[in-house]
């Protein structure tokens, strides 16, 4: 019989988890290359913000890495130093910055599975030794030409960019999360699968990403919806934190019965298992085509559901069109291939009803078969974000999006997660990492599942009595460590580094992530390094 | 010449520093903040004398290589690593998308039409 990678993979890791229970926090290590003045040196005068003591832009740029690194840090098992690349450079117009892998390894001592590509960082934290010595295991640049906003407390302002999120966001990839396959060739990097890959399964096709060919594979990569990571640990992590999933269904008529994909808007009211009900029909105008509802809608549409067709003019301008015509929702067929339909844009105050928009697969068949009666509904027994066996859902949109496709989580996960393809406001990286380690210890991480501990050259290993991790979701005892970096690194005396710490164990307390007890463990440690410590350290 | 072999020849060149890298490494597991701090600055020394020398010139390749400690090593290209970009829709919403590579995504389909 044929000896499964991932079984073999779950052997290793069980024998590791006991083997080198010895294992220490990792040593994530950023090393600023930057010349003087600039990105991480960058000496303009900032005030602090959002706990982040920095006075300097590029102070808070390096604190904000460093609370990165220890997090992370915290949060993974590896005896060999992982040795991150930092630096800022003029980038093109809109591109933020780049982050990944420098190398991969493969057939290494103790590789979990023979022939596979493995991150380099990983590949050292299974071998024990560094792989690669003398070079980065990671690679990250931003740009010098974007507004970021450095705190660490999650509280972005508007048009801002959480740089924390990006960071935690981008060393999750360079670490392992994400394959090295070409989404739009199906071809493997080198030939061989990584490590990711052999948990990435088509429901369609019923085969793991290495059992296929190169064409089945690059048929996979746009098979939006039904390409899930099947590891136990990612899939018992989803059954904690992702919510129950909502469908947008056809009841009637049967030849076009079923749940349907779809995107939602940026303005009027968010979708609901009330706001969404009845009756939909066509939504057509009098002047020129009539079915993309630019004009004053003529068709009668009160107190249904309006189906109307992408272009011409604004989301907007339609929605609007059809509520002043009496309907009391919108549906937008699109009038191009793209799978998962993507949301609608713009901006209206005045709209008062719900819109979601269809695939034009979807749009043409629900025309051909109106009047539908359609609902949302809720099922208590599927996730959100993840298949009917709870696995979740890797994004597979369609057309091939190069760098999002593959390497993340489907972006119809709620509540949004760490690891989709986009970066948005409601992450908050500075402690909630979701399924992203269990992920990493899928592919061959081990994870710390014991308490924090934090100190100082004179102080070692205090131990907080916080977890690292709450429930496998929370980092609380991670978020913990990056206090701690920070303010060693920035404090100038005994009472600084103390008031340091207490701020943030104030701001953690606040929000509910550490018990008032907890954050008194930790203020004990605090004021261990207060009395023993000398400062500022020799940095 | 591979970058594999450039990275060996710019190692004996660094290999003081590189030394010092490891030792600072092993000062403590695991490290403190100023042996973090000492290691990070070592291994920026390593990087700019890498920089400078002229092995470095040559071509860098993804090739698989045999690696002296184990195994099968390539370096990762630069279009593998994922891309960061940003797009501001018409509301001033600004949306962080990713690419394999520089080259800059369509433009995200929030649109307004």
């Amino acid at each position: 019989m044929k000896k499964s990678p991932r079984l073999a993979l779950a052997t290793a890791l069980l024998v590791a988890l006991t083997g080198i229970s010895q294992a220490n926090a990792a040593d994530i290590i950023p090393v600023i290359t930057d010349p003087a003045g600039v990105g991480y040196n960058d000496t303009t005068p900032v005030a602090p913000v959002g706990g982040n003591p920095g006075t300097t832009r590029g102070e808070q740029r390096r604190i904000v890495a460093q609370y990165a690194a220890a997090m992370w840090g915290s949060v993974l098992q590896s005896d060999v130093p992982i040795y991150v690349q930092a630096r800022f450079l003029s980038l093109a117009a809109g591109v933020l910055g780049s982050a990944g892998a420098t190398f991969v390894n493969s057939n290494y001592p103790n590789a979990p599975i023979a022939n596979t590509w493995y991150h380099t960082a990983l590949a050292d934290s299974r071998a024990g030794v560094d792989l690669v010595p003398g070079s980065f295991d990671i690679q990250s640049q931003f740009s010098t030409n974007f507004t970021f906003y450095y705190g660490l407390d999650g509280n972005t302002p508007a048009g801002q960019v959480n740089f924390l999120d990006v960071v935690m966001h981008e060393y999750a990839h360079g670490l392992g999360f994400s394959n090295f396959e070409n989404e739009a060739t199906g071809a493997f990097f080198n030939g061989l699968p990584d490590a990711y890959s052999w948990y990435t399964y088509d429901n369609t096709a019923g085969k793991y990403w290495p059992d296929m060919t190169q064409a089945e594979r690059a048929t996979s990569g746009v098979n939006y919806g039904n390409v899930v990571f099947t590891g136990p640990r990612a899939t018992a992590g989803a059954a904690l934190i992702l919510d129950d999933r909502r469908d947008f269904r056809v009841l009637a008529p049967a030849a076009v019965a079923g749940n349907y994909a779809y995107g939602t808007a940026s303005f009027g009211p968010p979708i609901s298992t009330t706001n969404f009900n009845g009756e939909v029909v066509l939504g057509t105008d009098a002047v020129g085509t009539p079915g993309d509802g630019c004009e004053a809608i003529t068709s009668n549409v009160a107190g249904k559901i309006a189906l109307i067709d992408r272009g011409t003019c604004g989301f907007t301008i339609k929605v609007k069109n059809a509520q002043d015509a009496g309907a009391i929702g919108v549906i937008i067929a699109d009038n191009a291939v793209a799978n998962p339909p993507p949301a609608l844009g713009g901006s209206d105050p005045s709209i008062t009803i719900p819109s979601i928009r269809v695939t034009q697969a979807a749009g043409t068949s629900f025309k051909a078969n109106l009047p539908l009666t359609v609902t949302f509904v809720i099922d208590p027994t599927k996730m959100q974000g993840a298949d009917d066996l709870g696995r979740p859902r890797l994004f597979m949109p369609n057309p091939v999006q190069s760098g999002s496709s593959g390497s993340h989580y489907d972006a119809i996960a709620e509540p949004n997660l760490l690891m989709e393809p986009a970066i948005n406001g409601s992450l908050r990286g500075y402690y909630n990492l979701d399924i992203t380690p269990a992920l990493l210890a899928d592919t061959g991480w081990v994870l710390n599942t014991g308490n924090a501990k934090i100190g100082s050259p004179s102080v070692p290993d205090c131990d907080t009595g916080v977890k690292v991790s709450k429930d496998g979701l929370l980092f609380a005892g991670a978020s913990v460590s990056g206090l701690n970096d920070v303010c060693l690194i920035t404090a100038q005396t005994r009472m600084g580094y103390y008031n340091c710490v207490k701020s943030g164990v104030d701001r953690l307390v606040g929000s509910t992530l550490l018990t008032s007890i907890e954050g008194s463990k930790v203020l004990t440690c605090a004021r261990r390094v207060t009395d023993r410590q000398v400062f500022p350290l020799p940095l | 010449m591979s970058k594999i072999q450039s990275r060996s020849a710019w190692s004996l060149a660094t290999l003081a520093v590189t030394v010092a890298v490891s030792g600072a490494a092993q000062a403590g597991k695991p490290m403190n903040v100023v042996e973090k701090k000492q290691a990070a600055d070592a291994m920026a020394r390593a990087y700019f004398a890498q920089q400078a020398a002229p092995a470095r010139k040559g071509k860098a390749t993804a090739t698989p290589q045999l690696m002296p400690k184990g195994g099968t090593g390539a370096e990762v290209p630069d279009d593998l690593h994922n891309y960061l970009h940003a797009q501001v829709d018409a509301s001033g919403k600004v949306r962080i998308v990713e690419t394999d590579g520089p080259t800059a995504p369509a433009q995200h389909k929030e649109e307004e039409l």
